[in-house]
């Protein structure tokens, strides 16, 4: 990792680790113009993601996502910690 | 009529039968023993302190050592130590001695005190696969950060740090002078935390030139006799540490006897060979929060702001309040060294019984920091009575950052804890200064030691961690819920914030 990043990340640690969320987890959360989804960082949880179009679908397992759009390509497993975010833009 | 001698605290005896007549009882026993008469060892068990170097060099096993083989009446009030403690004060008026830490049988509250572990639903995490974040950073955290992001999605960072330690684990050597123990136990000790990636202190004592390639991992102590202090050694340090007090005798200083400053001694602490080193009760230029702060300043002017400054207390009844006040004077970290700290000699007045233990000081200093909302402002590193990696999990759930030992550093290095490190004459060389005496000890041997037992306990640690399902040491500090009270009253459960076990 390049310095100036090292420094940052450890900047972000220092400032914000006891904030850390640990144990297993998966959130989605949306609001009117967004949605986010991620997991804990080391994904005890599962989540899968999928585009469609001007489509994009998060959920914990492959089989919802086809079942609500049987028409979908490529379904997704982000790595842990990794956040999925789609936004509305108008 | 005088009060004679008092029964014998150990009593020592061969087996003839396993006896070969080496001599390796008589040539290391530094208490005085064995002798040889003739073809025969002769025994005065009145001197014996049960270091047990005899027994761990007797090579038949023919050694035996019992404590107490005489019986005092038994009373529940007017024990054997109080009555003995007594006829010792009746023949010589004075304040009675002793080395270690606090040997009244109060209640342990970490043995009180059961953690957790996952099932099931929370699944657990193993620690060979999976990795597990020990690296503790201390010193002063921003209480938030300030970025700056580019046209180009570059993110810069506006914060200034102020510098921290990166330890690897958060297991620390906590001060032990040199003068309180030997320049070999300090070497070893050097070595060992240089390999593991985690400090130790000088204690106030100076930092021996054979000292300087472990500088790294080096904390140097300033406190109120301010012995080997020059800006040489400021720089020399990694941090550098302010004490205030010590667990094992809060309230009053140091004391080296003459006996002890041998002249290399005297040269790393800038003093004449063969005077007392007597370290004031106070720092006579500290009579307030306001005062600590200039000289926490000071020492951070003299070495550039580059060096963290740690100040350490001893734990006493106001201890969180205090700790708030030692927050606020600039020190990066604040020591808390709880009433079961070790020493190489205190009055046994004052080493059992002032101050408080280590587990609900802690926890009240976290949870003040915490609700004055200043907890990022020091680090909070605890010592006193740390002795296996149960306690360091413990108290890092507690509220602390990290924990100094003592104690268990030097029993990993041979130490049998009898006590007696006030005579100067430690048959293992670890509390002492006797040529003879410190050659016993070798750095790299006991270096080897002292790196298995942080070893070891790192991965207890992780271990431990990784059962409760966390993977970060931040998710555990402060983390009461992982800890629940066995048979603790219902005020020190609110003290420590922990909930009782079924709950």
């Amino acid at each position: 990792m390049p310095a100036k990043e090292q420094e940052l990340n450890r900047a972000i640690r220092l400032a914000y680790g006891s904030a850390m969320m640990n144990g297993p987890f998966a959130i989605c959360v949306a609001n009117e113009n967004s949605l986010v989804g991620f997991t804990d960082r080391i994904k005890l949880r599962p989540l899968v993601s999928a585009e469609h179009g001007d489509r994009l679908y998060i959920s914990s397992e492959e089989a919802a996502i086809r079942r609500i759009d049987p028409d979908i390509g490529n379904v997704t497993m982000p790595k842990a910690g990794e956040p999925v975010i789609g936004r509305v833009i108008a | 009529m005088s009060i004679g001698s008092i029964p014998l605290r150990y009593k020592v005896s061969i087996d003839p039968e396993q006896c070969m007549l080496c001599g390796r009882c008589v040539d290391n026993c530094s208490y005085g023993v064995y002798r040889m008469e003739g073809d025969k060892i002769r025994i005065n068990s009145r001197n014996c302190v049960a270091c047990h170097r005899c027994t761990a060099f007797c090579p038949r096993d023919a050694i035996s050592i019992h404590e107490k083989p005489t019986d005092y009446r038994s009373h529940p009030v007017w024990t054997r130590k109080i009555r003995e403690n007594i006829f010792n004060q009746a023949k010589t008026g004075k304040i009675i001695l002793a080395g270690m830490g606090n040997a009244l049988p109060w209640p342990m509250i970490f043995d009180r005190l059961v953690l957790d572990a996952c099932q099931v639903t929370n699944p657990s995490i193993d620690p060979l696969r999976e990795p597990m974040e020990l690296r503790t950073y201390l010193g002063k955290k921003p209480a938030s950060l300030t970025l700056l992001e580019s046209k180009k999605g570059d993110v810069e960072l506006l914060t200034k740090l102020t510098p921290n330690l990166q330890i690897e684990t958060p297991i620390m050597i906590g001060h032990m002078s040199y003068g309180a123990i030997s320049l070999p136990a300090q070497q070893a000790l050097a070595r060992a935390v240089s390999r593991t990636g985690t400090f130790m202190g000088t204690g106030e004592g100076g930092l021996h030139e054979s000292l300087y390639p472990y500088q790294k991992n080096i904390i140097v102590q300033v406190a109120s006799g301010r012995f080997g202090v020059d800006i040489n050694y400021l720089e020399r340090g990694a941090a550098i540490e302010i004490k205030i007090g010590q667990g094992a005798k809060p309230g009053i200083g140091g004391h080296l006897p003459g006996e002890k400053i041998c002249a290399d001694v005297a040269c790393t602490r800038m003093i004449p060979e063969g005077s007392d080193a007597i370290s004031p009760t106070p720092h006579h230029d500290i009579y307030s929060i306001e005062d600590l702060k200039q000289l926490v300043r000071s020492l951070k002017e003299a070495t550039e702001w580059k060096k963290p400054v740690f100040v350490k207390i001893a734990a006493v009844h106001n201890v969180a309040a205090i700790a708030a006040g030692v927050a606020r004077s600039s020190a990066d970290a604040v020591v808390i060294d709880g009433f079961r700290g070790g020493t190489g000699a205190a009055p046994v007045v004052f080493r059992d019984h002032v101050g408080i233990p280590i587990e609900a000081a802690i926890a009240s200093v976290d949870a003040k920091l915490r609700s004055q909302g200043i907890r990022n402002e020091v680090s909070v590193i605890a010592s006193g009575g740390i002795r296996q990696s149960a306690d360091v999990a413990k108290i890092i759930c507690l509220g602390a950052d990290a924990v100094y030992i003592g104690t268990a550093a030097l029993v990993a290095m041979g130490c049998r804890v009898c006590g007696t490190c006030n005579r100067g004459v430690c048959a293992w060389g670890i509390a002492t200064q006797k040529p003879e005496l410190t050659q016993r000890l070798d750095p790299e041997t006991n270096a080897v030691q002292v790196e298995n037992l942080i070893h070891g306990w790192t991965l207890e640690l992780a271990e431990l961690m990784g059962a409760a399902g966390i993977n970060s040491i931040e998710s555990l500090r402060g983390n009461r819920d992982r800890l629940r009270g066995y048979m603790l009253d219902e005020g020190l459960l609110n003290v420590l914030d922990v909930k009782t076990i079924g709950a």
